[in-house]
């Protein structure tokens, strides 16, 4: 992740519009990509036996996917600002809906993961026609 | 092909708290994710993920998918449902 006192010194430089503009738009990308990073390496230490819960890697990558929503949190606090003084900047409502994305993933603990494997492993499950049709009598 | 798809009692209860309109939201994208190419069934991994995005109002719904796929079975096993909403005076 790039470095918060250079992101600041991009948002503070004084230079012409276009190049602050094209500079925001890269810390954006940069965001972008190290979060494809941080999946990618979610992905790579998922179990292979997909029934089966690895905490430690869980609670490893769950710290890193907070690391950058913190990051983030900042950074588009900081775009956001720019862009409404300066107009649109490429890449933020990709980053927008990615750092959503990674909110809702974290809404979801540790401990919700390992019952819910636990849950799979007894075989507790409900299928999706039930889970429809109670909805259906919950609405209707 | 087509999978079946259910969800884990952890899953459902998280999936309960969602509104109406979001829970059918996320069934409707259930199923169209249980519509597998035979492409896309040898690609998918046996746990993935799958997000999306509503907007209501003033606020955008964020809601993310954890899924495990028994190929064997043809069956995707909902594991966790996290949900995001940003207002629009919640803006990072």
């Amino acid at each position: 992740m790039v470095a918060m006192s250079l992101v600041d010194s991009v948002f503070s430089n004084v230079g012409s519009a276009e190049r602050s503009t094209r500079a925001v738009a890269l810390l954006a990308q940069a965001a972008l990509k190290d979060l494809a990073q941080i999946e990618k390496l979610d992905d790579a230490l998922a179990p292979d036996d997909p029934a089966q819960f690895d905490r430690g890697a869980a609670s490893l990558m769950r710290s890193e996917f907070e690391r950058w929503a913190a990051y983030t949190a900042s950074l588009l606090e900081r775009i956001d600002r720019f862009a409404a003084i300066n107009g649109p900047v490429a890449g933020v409502k990709l980053l927008h809906r990615a750092y959503g994305k990674t909110r809702a993933r974290l809404s979801i603990s540790l401990d919700d993961m390992e019952q819910s494997y636990r849950a799979l492993a007894e075989g507790r499950t409900v299928s999706g026609e039930e889970v429809r049709r109670d909805l259906f009598l919950r609405v209707h | 092909m087509t999978y079946s798809y259910e969800f884990t009692e952890p899953a459902l209860k998280q999936f309960q708290q969602l509104e109406p309109w979001l829970a059918e939201e996320t069934l409707d994208e259930l199923e169209t994710l249980a519509v597998v190419s035979p492409t896309a069934h040898r690609r998918l991994t046996n746990r993935f993920v799958h997000d999306f995005v509503r907007i209501r109002g003033a606020s955008t719904l964020y809601v993310f998918l954890t899924i495990v796929r028994d190929r064997a079975n043809q069956k995707l096993r909902v594991m966790d449902v996290g949900t995001y909403v940003r207002g629009v005076s919640d803006e990072p």
